[in-house]
Parts: structure tokens; C-alpha cells; sequence
């Protein structure tokens, strides 16, 4: 009995030490995968809700920077246009849509991460933590729903142009950042709004495919969407954070 | 508008030039002089080469010039310059600058705008004028140099509207704006929420100062311009927290390896700004040069060298972009000694009063003595406090430590030369181990004599921490009986315990306790029992109490005495009394005896004890009293007894004193009656529903009865009785109610009784005697030997009457006859006079009288079953027995055949009651049967049929199957009134 127990502690150890490692983070998230289509779909839909909300990181940015008055805060409702639109998101099989949608909370991630070091100097904004933490939950769910997709004989698709550079702050002044940082704020909301209605719209069966879009010849060949390999620790799928 | 900045300076010449210079300025004099003679124009010193830079984040005008053809080596000249704004004529700055002039000089000056430069085109031009006092000749001013125009270079020329860009001020500053308003007419300007209203400055160009600019957010105030909501260009003012100076900075060593120095640093400065980043802090040590970036804003660790510099001169400077402050602090390292806490505390040799500490101080080597503080305490205060000095290893030995104690010892150490900070404490508890319990308990007594037998209830109190010296585990009682001097009775008694219970013998027994922990037993406590113990009594005696207590003295019985114990029950009345007592010396006579628990209404009984000094102890005297004395809680329960017409008595009996909230010192019997007036003997008392009592004072309180007279006969009184205290009477409750008696219902009595008496003697007599009395005044059957008649035939002596005996003939017949008065005869059932001619054989005679439909009138008719028997039996009988199951003949069975008897008896005597005497004639013409023969039964079983007469039948034994069920049934009453009345049947 005392062996078994101490083997059980070693074995447990291992494997919590592989859990830290980066080399086998992808592996983790594979290993840790949902088979379950409808919960992961079921998470994706509850995260991209959580995340449409404005309250969760536009406000307190727009109340941190001081653009709380209502000429700022009409401009800064002008969303930015750098973020796939609903329609476009929409058009996509469900492997596309996946790749840009991953694609594009990457550049998202990098975008925050500039906002954090130019905007705020590298000064705490816990919801600025928290909205990095769900982005890197929701690629995960993103990469077990591919996977999931790839085992049932779904074709993998290229991803759009990578949102990545339009996602990046120009060099202006002080001023005008914080007026395309809070616009960039409200496109990442608005974009998982759109990302919540599309998988809305998905069915609730894996068998269900749907109709290719036109623009997915144009992007054959193009890498799938990869989890983030920035997270230490893989976020667990259904997390979420407020 | 503007400020001139400090100009650049050129490095001075050598000596060798000065020499040089003097010489060459003696000879151009003296040419000039020759030439003024020659020529008499001007020398033209116009500035030349005027170039002008812009510096935006300072807002400078950089101007640098030169001045050709300089006369001399060097002039002391004046410089006028003018600044225009849009257009050269609009000057907004004339000034002067001053400075010696060396040929081929490049001379600078600056100037530094308010407004931002970026909002408007400058001109700047410039003359200037000798002012050296060795050459007055050339003191004339030169021509005004071209104007020189300058525009500020932005990013996008095009966009931006709004100047300063990104503005970086201190909280408190004065900050001007300006903005171009373009072509847009309805161009709005904010500062935050706030609109602005801008002064114009030239055309489009429109400005506004902020004067002590607040610090309002890390990320800046928002300044930008919108039409119709729509951004047109916007900047950010970031106004900076007043960098403050560090407070407390201080510098220390725990290990002489390394200093630590910190300090507060106050606010912090920055700002969601590259330009202003929070502030950072900079040590700078004098004596050896070196200087070291802090990484932490408040603290910075500094590597002692390996010499031990003795003395440290820092300088700590914070610095942002706006600010600089510096702090300084000069000491030598040994005054800056803050030793880290002793470790490795332990306690040796742990004794019950005496203990060794040692203890390690780490890291400071030896190169200080230090200085250790120790403080011992216990639960309550501080006990010892030690200075130790030690250089590593401190050892100390605790002593006179109390045993079986927990104690704190808290040790700290300081650098004995110089004490700059103490270590912080350490604190360890230390537990002295137990010693024997060092005093002899407090034991008392309670003797209670019964059946030739002392129970004994001793009682201690535990020992005091202080005496007990350890865990108390258990009790010892060794009772030794002194007259037999060997017998020992020994009990342990286990802790906590504070008493316990021995039985005795009436011999003298010296008791002794003790208390015993681990390690040993206290000294002994005695006491004896003498013979004689709880026998004692002694008269009680009333004392007053207090709020505080009871003072309480008494007289000694003798003059060789141990001391005194009073000893008194905190409960009188419970069950379990908890005994108290307390110890007086042999010499006091009183003492105060106060407790949290006496209470106010509560008599406590407190028996003085004289302890001789054989320890046994003497009931000196006895005394009650109450700390209060309130009203009593209750009135007596008062009994009316002996109520007369004039008097009645009131008694109380069963009221106990003792037990009221005082003494009690009488009672108030107050009655009410409708005399209007009271006796002499009470006064007339207000009740609290207003109405008015008399009342009679008692104030004996042993008197519990109470005679009330002078009263009206049947008069209706009522009467309450209360007690009273010192405190007040008791509350008035319901009253009771008597009426007296009338006057003369005594004499009634006095007749009434006897009569009833008399009367029920009699019927008692009557009834005993009522047989007697038949049988003499009424027989059934008379017995003509018996009848007054004969004394009435001797009496007329007639020798022709004599009565016919039965013996003497053979009869079988009797005939009654008749007569026709018998009319009247009261028969049950007939309504009409029967005459003769009804009866066709009036051989029969039934004794029972039958029902009108049995016999139309009286027959009664004698069976004479010895003669008819053959008759019966040959079936000739016309009157066989009806079953007993034939209605409405049935007859019931008496239970006997006396009470048969008895019931026919009265039943015919009731039936003939009114029948006088002599109405009925009856002709004997046989009797064979007596009455109590069973013809009774024979006739009852045989219920009247219907028929005229009954037939005179052979008697038989009537069948034990037929009594039975009958017999079951209850009758006797039944019977009588079928035979009698009202035509039933039952």
C-alpha cells in the first residue's frame, strides 16, 4: 500500500513538472482536450460572451486614460477596422473561421501587451491580466475545437491575412494612442461579439459542416491556428475570468 | 512673454594672449585716435550671421551670431534684441543682452517662449552697442540686422492644431496653450470635460493659459479640439506630482558586511509617460567615491569594504525628469549596529525555582560587545529584568522562580558602546517543574450527632496556585482516634475535591488533610471532633447587616485559645449549603464578614467558633441577621375559627417567621364591617382601592392568634392580616369573609338536635323491634292462643266458647266465606264485588289474588296435593303448571322462600291493610300447609292461568330446572308488583 502511494507521488510529480514546461504545452492542451463538440462549443459561446463586454476592459481603460467624457468617448466608439467583420467571420467554414479567429486573438494579445507598455508604462491594470488570460483560454478552446474538427475529416484551412500589423499601435502622440488604443479596445469587443454569434450559429452536432466560403482558396496552405505558447501554464478551457 | 536663457561661453584665451591683447589694444587706440581725425563715420558692429533654432520641448528660441570687423579683441557690448510673433511688427520682446565680445566669437542666447512656438511664425532681429568704458569713442549702435523669421517643425504639419504636444509640468506650474483653429468656425476646445474658451491671438490662432495646473491621473489631461464631435487633433498635459525630498533616511548594519540604508520616499512621480517615469534614487558615499543606482525606491543595500571604513558620508538624491532632491547622513558603522534577534534559545537545568538560559547571536562576529536584555515574566507582570553582555554565546541563570509556573522570557540585544537599535525581542516560555504544596490547607467542619454517630462534612479550600506548587491530584484524610490513640482511618480523596464526609464514632478523632501533588503532600491542616461537637446550641442572636457585610463580635469562653472561625451558609436555604468560614486570631473578638454573595431579603445564621488549642473547636455564639431587611414577601394564611354571634378568632399558626425578608415584628389585622366607626382598640386604615378598614396592631410576633369581638350577629366582616418588618408590611391581599352568628340559632340547636336524636333512636328501635311489633300487634296467621280474644273469653268466663284445635278433626275442605262487606275489600285487580254466585266450584281457593281476566273476585283456594295427586297425574287437572315462558302468567322466584314469605306476607298485608278487621270471614275447612312448607314456591311457580279459581292441588316438589333461571333474575320487587298493582306483568 505505502509503494503503490509512493509511486502515485512520483508519478504525480512528473507529470507536474511536464505540466510546467513549454516543450509539451501544445501536448498539454491536446491532452487535455474536451472530445466533447458540444462543450467546447458551449465554453467558446460563453467566453466570446463574457468577452463582448465592454465593462471588462474598454471602460476601465477609458476611465484610466481619461477619455471618459462624451466627445472622447464618441470617438473612441468608433471601433477600429482592423478586426474581421461579422460578415466576413460568418462566410468562413468552420476551420477558417477558427484559424482567423485564433489568428486574430493573437494579434490581440500583442496589441494588449503594447497598450500595457506604452499607454500604462508597464503599471498594473488587473483587467488588462484577466482579459490576456481569457484570450489564451478561448485560443485553447480554439485549438481543441480544430482538432476536434480535424478528427472528424474536416479539411483544414488557411487563415486570413494576419490582422497582426494593423493590430499594432502607429507612433503618434500620447493623445492620438490613447484614442486608437481605446478604439482598438472596442474592435476586440465588438470582434467577440461577432465570434459569439458565429459559433452561435454553429450547430450542435460535429456532423453538420458548413458551406465553404469563396475566399478559402485564396488561403490554402496557410499554418492552422496554433495555442499560444506564451502561457506558462495552459488556462483551463472552461475558465473564466473577471 | 519671454525669458532670455544663459548664453554660451567661448574658453578663455591663454596669458600669453592677454599680454598680447593689452598690446594690441594700446595700438588700435592709438589708430584710432589718428583715424577719428580722418575719418569721422561710425564703426558699423551690426550682428551678422543671425541663425535661430527652435528647441519645442523647452519651448527655447536658440539665437547664435557673430560681430565682423571687431575693432578690438574684445568689446563689453550690448546686444537690443526684438521678437515679433505673425509679423515683424508685432514685437513681443525687446530686451538687452549684455556680454563681453571677443573677435570671431559665435555668440548664443535663448529665449524661452510661453506660448508654444509651434503656433506661431517668430521674427527675431538685433543691434548692438559698445558699453566698454575704455573705448567711449565707440559707444553708437549699430543698424537693426534683417529679420530673421522661424517656424517650429512638427511631425504633421497638416493634422496637428493643438500645441504643446505631450506637456510635461509640475504639479503647481502655469501652462499656456494655443490652437489653430484652420478654417473650422464651430471648432470646440476641451480641457477634460471642460470647454474652453481660447483668447485669440492672430487670425485663426486662438490661446489659453492654466494657471497651478492640479495633478489629476497618471495617464494625463486630455486636451483636444472636436467639431461636431469629431477629433480634430488633441495633446496631453501630464502634470507631475512636486517630487519630494526622502524622509527618514538612515543607515545600519547587521552583519558588518553589509549597510542597509532606507528611507521614505514620499509620493510617487510618475506617470503613464515615457518622459516621467517614477522617480529613481541614487547613493552616493563621499569618503570612497562610490556611487550606486538603487533598485528599490525605498531602500538600498550598500557592501561594506573589507577594511571597515570607520565613517560613512551618504548622500541619497531622488531625481525625475523635472526634479532633484538630495538627503544626507554621516556616521561611523559602529553607531549603526542593529543586531539580528538571538537564535538557538534553550533552557537548561530546569528546576523548580531555577532555570538556565542560553542563547546565540548571529552573524556580528566579534567585533562588538553587545548588550542583552532580559525580561521574565509571568501571567501577570514583569518579574526580573537582566542586562547581559556577551560578545557570541550569552548564558544566564534564572533564580528564585516560582514552581510549577509558566513564565515569558523576552531577550534582546544591542551594541553595548553604542546602542542604535535593539534587536527585536525573542520570546521563549519557560516552565519551572513542581514542587510539594507549601502551605496547609484551610479545613473546616460541619458535625451533624445522629443515632450515637458524628457525620462529619469537612470542607477545604484548594490551595492557591501560589502554595500549591504543581497539580493538585489528590486529597488525604487520616482520622486518628484519640482515645484509643492507634486506630486510623485513612481516605484519598481525588482532585478537585473541596470536602467530603466521615462517619464517626461519638469518641474524640483528630482529622488531618493534606494536599498532594507529584511531588509530595502539604503540611497537615487538623481539627478534632470531640465528643461533645454539634451538640453545642447557644441562644441566637439578631445583628444588623450593611450593604458591606456583617460586623460580628463576641465574647471568648476561655482564655487558652488557637483562634476563632465563623462560619455562615451563602444559601440558608438550600439543600446544599455552602458552607464559608473564615479564620480569626486568637486575640480579635469581631470581624467583618462581607461576601459578593450576601443579598438584600436573604437570612444568614453565623456560628463563632473558639478553636482551643487542641483544635477543637467551641460554638461560642450564634447570631441572624440580614445585610436588608425588605418587607415580608407574603401574608400569613389566617384560619376564621369559633365564630360566634359577637366574636370570631383568627389564627395564623402556620405563617414562619424565619423565613421572611426580615425579622418580623408583628402583624396588622385589619376588618372591615359596615359600622361606620372603629373600636378603641384599632385605627381606621386606608386601603389602596380607597375604602377604609380597622385596623388592630399586633406587635408580638410570636402571637399568631387574635381575637376579634365586640361584633353584630349576623353582621357580614371581612379581615385581612398582614406582618411587618423594619422594611414594611407585607402586600394586602384578598380578604376573607365571615358572617357572624345569629343570636338564638345556639338555643335552636340545643332543642333541634335532641328531637332528631329522640326520633331516629326511635325508628331505629321501631325497625329493630318491627317484628316484635308484628308479630304482637298484626300476625299473619293469628295464633288463637295468642289472641286477646282469649283473655277476653276467660275474661267473660263462658264455657261454650273454645276454640276448635286442628288436631281434632280431619278436614279437607276450607271454605272462606265471604261476607258482602267484603265488597270493599281491597283486592288487587277487582273492580267489581264478586258475589257468591261467580264462583261455580269454590272448591279451590288461590292465596294470590289474580288479575281481573284470572279470577272474576277473590277465591282462594288450597291445594291439598296428597289427596289429588292421582287426579293430576291421570290428566283430569285443569290447572297444570303454566311453562314459565308463557306471558303474561309468568311468575318469578323469589330469592328465598323467607323473602318469598316475607314479600307475600307484606304484599297481602299491604293489599289488605285497609281491610278492617273482622270484613273478611274465613271458613277453615283444612289446613295442612304452613307457610313455610314451600306451598309459597309451589304457588309462584304456578302463575295464575285464566280460570276462575284455582283448584286445590297434591303439593310437589317444584324442579330444580325451573328455579334456576328464574332464580337469575332479580325479582323480589319485580314479584310484588306483579302480585299488587297497576296491572303489570314484569
Amino acid at each position: 500500500m505505502r509503494a503503490q502511494l509512493t509511486w502515485r507521488t512520483l508519478l504525480s510529480l512528473v507529470l507536474g513538472l511536464l505540466l510546467l514546461s513549454p516543450a509539451v504545452e501544445a501536448a498539454v492542451a491536446m491532452c487535455r482536450c474536451s472530445n466533447s463538440y458540444t462543450q467546447l462549443l458551449g465554453q467558446l459561446r460563453s467566453q466570446a460572451n463574457l468577452m463582448k463586454d465592454t465593462s471588462c476592459l474598454l471602460e476601465p481603460f477609458i476611465r484610466l486614460q481619461g477619455l471618459d467624457t462624451p466627445v472622447l468617448r464618441e470617438s473612441c466608439m468608433k471601433c477600429s477596422r482592423a478586426f474581421p467583420s461579422e460578415d466576413t467571420l460568418r462566410g468562413l467554414s468552420r476551420h477558417g473561421f477558427l484559424q482567423t479567429v485564433s489568428a486574430t486573438l493573437n494579434g490581440i494579445l500583442h496589441r494588449l501587451a503594447a497598450l500595457q507598455q506604452h499607454l500604462l508604462k508597464g503599471k498594473n491594470m488587473p483587467e488588462m491580466q484577466v482579459a490576456t488570460r481569457n484570450i489564451q483560454g478561448v485560443r485553447n478552446n480554439i485549438y481543441c475545437m480544430s482538432e476536434l474538427l480535424t478528427n472528424c475529416s474536416e479539411t483544414p484551412e488557411p487563415l486570413l491575412p494576419g490582422p497582426r500589423a494593423t493590430l499594432m499601435p502607429s507612433t503618434l502622440n500620447f493623445f492620438k494612442s490613447k484614442l486608437e488604443g481605446c478604439q482598438f479596445l472596442c474592435g476586440y469587443h465588438r470582434f467577440m461579439g461577432s465570434v459569439g454569434q458565429v459559433f452561435g450559429e454553429w450547430g450542435n452536432s460535429l456532423s453538420r459542416n458548413r458551406r465553404h466560403s469563396p475566399r478559402q482558396a485564396l488561403h490554402k496552405g496557410a499554418r492552422r491556428a496554433r495555442p499560444s505558447r506564451r502561457v506558462k501554464r495552459p488556462v483551463p478551457r472552461g475558465q473564466l475570468f473577471r | 512673454m519671454g525669458r532670455p536663457a544663459a548664453p554660451a561661453r567661448n574658453p578663455e584665451p591663454m596669458a600669453f594672449f592677454a599680454v598680447f591683447r593689452t598690446a594690441f589694444l594700446l595700438a588700435v587706440l592709438s589708430w584710432r585716435t589718428c583715424q577719428s581725425e580722418v575719418l569721422p563715420e561710425r564703426l558699423p558692429l551690426t550682428p551678422e550671421s543671425l541663425h535661430i533654432s527652435i528647441n519645442s520641448t523647452l519651448q527655447h528660441l536658440h539665437l547664435q551670431w557673430t560681430v565682423h570687423k571687431l575693432p578690438y579683441q574684445e568689446l563689453q557690448m550690448i546686444f537690443q534684441i526684438e521678437i515679433s510673433r505673425f509679423e515683424t511688427s508685432k514685437v513681443i520682446w525687446m530686451g538687452n543682452y549684455s556680454t563681453t565680445v571677443k573677435r570671431n566669437q559665435v555668440l548664443q542666447w535663448s529665449w524661452e517662449s510661453e506660448l508654444p512656438l509651434e503656433c506661431a511664425t517668430h521674427f527675431v532681429r538685433m543691434k548692438s552697442t559698445v558699453d566698454d568704458a575704455r573705448f567711449p569713442e565707440l559707444s553708437f549702435s549699430s543698424n537693426w540686422s534683417p529679420w530673421e523669421e522661424v517656424h517650429a517643425h512638427t511631425p504633421e504639419q497638416n493634422t496637428d492644431l493643438i500645441f504643446p504636444r505631450d506637456k510635461l509640468v509640475e504639479e503647481g506650474s502655469n501652462v499656456t496653450f494655443c490652437y489653430n483653429s484652420g478654417i473650422n468656425q464651430n471648432i470646440s476646445c476641451y480641457l477634460d470635460r471642460e470647454l474652453i474658451h481660447g483668447e485669440q491671438l492672430y487670425l485663426n490662432i486662438f490661446t489659453f493659459k492654466l494657471n497651478n495646473v492640479p495633478f489629476i491621473r497618471e495617464g494625463g489631461t486630455n486636451i483636444y479640439c472636436a467639431v461636431n464631435y469629431t477629433i480634430k487633433d488633441g495633446t496631453v498635459l501630464f502634470v507631475s506630482k512636486v517630487l519630494e525630498e526622502p524622509k527618514d533616511f538612515s543607515c545600519e548594519t547587521q552583519d558588518f558586511k553589509t549597510l542597509s540604508c532606507s528611507w521614505d520616499p514620499g509620493v510617487d512621480t510618475g506617470l503613464f509617460f515615457d518622459g516621467q517615469p517614477s522617480q529613481h534614487y541614487t547613493l552616493f558615499e563621499s569618503f570612497s567615491g562610490k556611487k550606486k543606482f538603487c533598485e528599490h525606491n525605498n531602500q538600498c543595500n550598500w557592501e561594506i569594504s573589507r577594511d571597515l571604513q570607520e565613517t560613512y558620508n551618504f548622500t541619497l538624491t531622488a531625481e525625475n525628469y523635472l526634479r532633484k532632491r538630495s538627503v544626507n547622513t554621516i556616521f561611523n558603522l559602529t553607531h549603526r549596529v542593529h543586531p539580528k534577534a538571538p537564535d538557538s534559545i534553550h533552557f537548561n537545568n530546569v528546576g523548580a525555582t531555577n532555570a538556565t538560559m542560553t542563547w546565540k547571536m548571529p552573524a556580528l562576529g566579534n567585533y562588538s560587545t553587545l548588550l542583552c536584555q532580559i525580561e521574565l515574566h509571568d501571567k501577570e507582570n514583569m518579574r526580573q529584568e537582566h542586562n547581559v553582555s556577551i560578545k557570541v554565546n550569552g548564558e544566564f541563570l534564572f533564580s528564585e522562580l516560582m514552581p510549577d509556573t509558566a513564565y515569558m522570557v523576552c531577550i534582546r540585544c544591542a551594541n553595548a558602546k553604542h546602542v542604535w537599535k535593539w534587536s527585536k525581542w525573542v520570546t521563549r516560555t519557560l516552565i519551572t517543574a513542581e514542587a510539594a504544596p507549601s502551605k496547609a490547607l484551610d479545613v473546616w467542619r460541619k458535625v451533624k450527632p445522629e443515632k450515637g454517630l458524628h457525620h462529619v462534612t469537612l470542607f477545604w479550600k484548594p490551595l492557591s496556585k501560589f502554595h500549591a506548587n504543581g497539580k493538585i491530584l489528590f486529597y488525604n484524610i487520616v482520622a486518628k482516634d484519640l482515645d484509643k490513640k492507634s486506630e486510623l482511618k485513612l481516605q484519598s480523596i481525588p482532585a478537585p475535591a473541596n470536602g467530603t464526609e466521615l462517619t464517626l464514632d461519638q469518641g474524640s478523632y483528630q482529622i488531618q488533610v493534606t494536599a498532594n501533588n507529584s511531588v509530595g503532600a502539604s503540611p497537615a491542616s487538623e481539627i478534632v471532633i470531640s465528643g461533645d461537637s454539634g451538640n453545642e446550641e447557644v441562644e441566637e442572636q439578631k445583628i444588623n447587616g450593611t450593604k458591606d457585610g456583617f460586623l460580628i463580635s463576641w465574647k471568648p469562653l476561655s482564655e487558652d485559645r488557637a483562634g476563632y472561625v465563623v462560619d455562615w451558609c451563602e444559601h440558608q436555604r438550600n439543600l446544599h449549603c455552602e458552607l464559608q468560614w473564615k479564620n480569626v486570631g486568637p486575640n480579635t473578638t469581631s470581624t467583618v464578614i462581607s461576601s459578593d454573595a450576601f443579598r438584600p431579603g436573604i437570612r444568614y445564621n453565623f456560628r463563632i467558633y473558639e478553636l482551643s488549642t487542641e483544635k477543637i473547636a467551641y460554638l461560642v455564639e450564634n447570631k441572624i441577621g440580614y445585610t436588608q431587611e425588605l418587607a415580608p414577601s407574603d401574608s400569613p394564611q389566617v384560619k376564621a375559627i369559633n365564630v360566634t354571634s359577637h366574636s370570631f378568632t383568627l389564627s395564623w399558626k402556620d405563617y414562619d417567621t424565619e423565613a421572611q425578608r426580615g425579622f418580623i415584628q408583628g402583624y396588622r389585622v385589619c376588618l372591615k364591617s359596615k359600622a361606620t366607626q372603629c373600636h378603641l382598640d384599632s385605627v381606621a386604615e386606608l386601603l389602596p382601592d380607597n375604602s377604609t378598614c380597622c385596623e388592630h396592631a399586633i406587635n408580638n410576633p410570636k402571637q399568631k392568634i387574635f381575637l376579634v369581638e365586640n361584633l353584630q350577629p349576623e353582621s357580614f366582616y371581612e379581615f385581612f392580616v398582614s406582618s411587618f418588618t423594619s422594611a414594611g408590611k407585607s402586600p394586602i391581599g384578598t380578604f376573607t369573609k365571615v358572617t357572624t352568628q345569629d343570636e338564638h340559632s345556639h338555643m335552636l340547636m340545643h332543642i333541634i338536635l335532641p328531637m332528631v336524636l329522640c326520633v331516629l333512636l326511635i325508628a331505629v328501635m321501631c325497625y329493630w323491634k318491627s317484628q316484635w311489633v308484628k308479630e304482637k300487634c298484626y300476625p299473619d296467621i293469628p295464633d288463637p292462643y295468642k289472641s286477646s280474644i282469649l283473655s277476653l273469653i276467660k275474661s267473660k268466663e263462658s264455657p261454650h266458647l273454645r276454640i276448635m284445635n286442628v288436631k281434632d278433626c280431619t278436614p279437607d275442605t276450607i271454605e272462606v266465606v265471604n261476607k258482602s262487606e267484603g265488597t270493599k275489600t281491597q283486592f288487587i285487580g277487582i273492580e267489581k264485588p264478586l258475589t257468591e254466585s261467580e264462583f261455580p266450584k269454590p272448591a279451590n281457593l288461590y292465596l294470590l289474588p289474580a288479575q281481573d281476566f284470572c279470577v272474576p273476585g277473590p277465591c282462594i283456594s288450597f291445594v291439598n296435593h296428597t289427596y289429588s295427586e292421582s287426579a293430576c297425574d291421570s290428566g283430569s287437572c285443569a290447572h297444570t303448571p303454566v311453562p314459565d315462558t308463557a306471558p303474561p302468567c309468568h311468575l318469578e322466584l323469589l330469592a328465598s322462600p323467607d323473602n318469598l314469605l316475607n314479600t307475600l306476607e307484606k304484599t297481602h298485608t299491604d293489599s289488605l291493610g285497609e281491610i278492617p278487621a273482622g270484613k273478611i270471614s274465613l271458613n277453615y275447612v283444612s289446613q295442612l300447609a304452613s307457610p313455610m312448607s314451600g306451598d309459597k314456591d309451589s304457588l309462584l311457580i304456578h302463575s295464575p292461568v285464566p280460570v276462575l279459581c284455582s283448584e286445590y292441588k297434591m303439593q310437589m316438589a317444584v324442579p330444580s330446572c325451573l328455579d334456576s333461571p328464574v332464580l337469575s333474575e332479580n325479582g323480589s320487587l319485580s314479584s310484588m308488583t306483579l302480585l299488587g298493582q297497576d296491572k303489570h306483568y314484569h
